[in-house]
């Protein structure tokens, strides 16, 4: 069969999130680049995939599809292998897919916009709009991170990943925007709780991560 | 052996727990909402603290298994209580499952980022809170809510529900704040709508969405 295709470009966040799903399963995928800047995600081609006019989308023969975190999961199901680890929890029983689905949910819920309007105002807008950094959403932002993060702590203190014992889909799903966050100047807050930061560092040790991580940058000119 | 019934902790005038009741409405399951007091600030005591770290409503518990988001909570139900009549969750089939996967997150990224501002701003920020509406804010939210209903139409011309032929998680989801939304003066944006409007008064008509908007209705 052929392989899957992801439409975007490696450095975009919710693209990241869908490779790193390939990449733990082992998947065949063609990366299909949609330019920006020449207003192709507004095409009747593109918007046909995602009539949101954003990436990611996905192809797998007659399916597309769009939403990072929908099409995570199809892959994680669809192409999980004896040998890929159960992501999605789904072989645990019940229970175990819900701690998954929980902390799935706090990384979008909690999480995601605590850290991400540091990586906006401190990496995307001026790289994409040359805008200024406004210094006011990072400090607000700062303080509700800290605060979700030390329920993190908290956590990491009773179950060696967020879900539970196992490495999880909750667990990947904080990759891309932490990712883009320890490029900012606040990298070092992480120092400050332990536990979270112990299980950032496995996380960035994972193979699939390696991969991922070598098609974006940290270095950034604005 | 008769299954203990699940409980609910927060009361069905909050969406997040409406989102919750109306799935043990649509699977048949036993349940018992016990209320938080959310003006006392019992949400952010130690009790419900240890249910939910983030001191939000919901929280949910069956048995040992204490869970918090209620979209996590939701497809908790949807899974344990499925049946062959009852599958809004479709996971044996990983096509289905995704659609209505994809439907899901475009309430939780698209649609709830217009419609949750609206209802805050004219509703919960007015009587909880005594703050009046910032009517920019709503306006705002109202030319980004027509530009999803645009593509609601697109989708809901096409499909008898979001998913497809088949109704999904993807549609229950959109329950709870579109039934807030309906109370606020910005109802009749759907009117341009038509596909949407049959849609959303397909699902007012299914007994479990009844049931929990008499319910709504109460207020805390």
């Amino acid at each position: 069969s052929s392989p899957v295709k992801v439409f975007g470009h490696a450095t975009s966040t919710n693209v990241a999130r869908v490779l790193l799903c390939l990449e733990e399963v082992g998947a065949e995928y063609e990366l299909v680049p949609v330019d920006f800047l020449a207003g192709e995600h507004n095409t009747p081609e593109h918007v046909q995939r995602n009539p949101f006019g954003k990436i990611p989308a996905f192809q797998d023969g007659d399916l597309v599809l769009f939403e990072s975190r929908a099409i995570a999961r199809y892959i994680l199901r669809k192409y999980r292998t004896p040998g890929s680890p159960d992501l999605l929890g789904e072989n645990g029983g019940a229970e175990e897919a819900a701690m998954v689905d929980v902390w799935t949910e706090v990384e979008a819920q909690q999480y995601h916009p605590a850290i991400s309007p540091v990586v906006f105002e401190c990496i995307i807008f001026p790289v994409m709009r040359g805008a200024k950094t406004d210094q006011k959403v990072v400090d607000e932002s700062l303080e509700r991170l800290r605060l979700v993060l030390g329920t993190y702590e908290e956590r990491l203190s009773k179950s060696r990943y967020l879900a539970g014992d196992s490495f999880s889909f909750a667990d990947l799903n904080h990759f891309p925007f932490t990712f883009y966050f320890m490029a900012t100047p606040y990298a070092a807050l992480l120092d400050e709780y332990p536990r979270v930061k112990a299980w950032w560092e496995d996380l960035m040790a994972r193979p699939s991560v390696k991969r991922v991580c070598a098609n974006m940058p940290t270095k950034f000119c604005f | 052996s008769k299954m203990a019934p699940v409980k609910v902790f927060g009361s069905a005038a909050f969406t997040n727990v409406a989102h919750v009741l109306v799935c043990l409405e649509e699977v048949g399951a036993d349940y018992e909402v016990v209320n938080i007091d959310f003006l006392a600030k019992e949400h952010k005591k130690p009790e419900h603290l240890a249910r939910n770290p983030f001191g939000e409503i919901p929280a949910f518990q069956d048995g040992d298994l204490v869970l918090f988001e209620s979209r996590a909570i939701a497809k908790y139900i949807l899974r344990k209580y499925r049946t062959g009549e009852v599958d809004m969750l479709r996971e044996s089939n990983p096509e289905e499952a995704a659609t209505a996967d994809v439907w899901a997150e475009v309430e939780a990224h698209q649609y709830s980022k217009a419609v949750a501002p609206i209802v805050y701003e004219c509703i919960v920020y007015p009587t909880a809170y005594g703050i009046p509406t910032n009517q920019k804010v709503v306006d705002e939210s109202v030319e980004k809510l027509k530009e999803v209903l645009e593509i609601y139409e697109g989708r809901l011309s096409k499909h008898e529900y979001l998913a497809g032929s088949f109704i999904s998680v993807a549609d229950l989801n959109h329950f709870p704040f579109t039934f807030r939304f309906m109370e606020t003066p910005y109802a009749s944006v759907f009117d341009s709508f038509p596909s949407v409007k049959a849609w959303w008064e397909k699902l007012l008509l299914r007994p479990s969405v009844k049931k929990i908007s008499a319910d709504m209705q109460k207020r805390v």
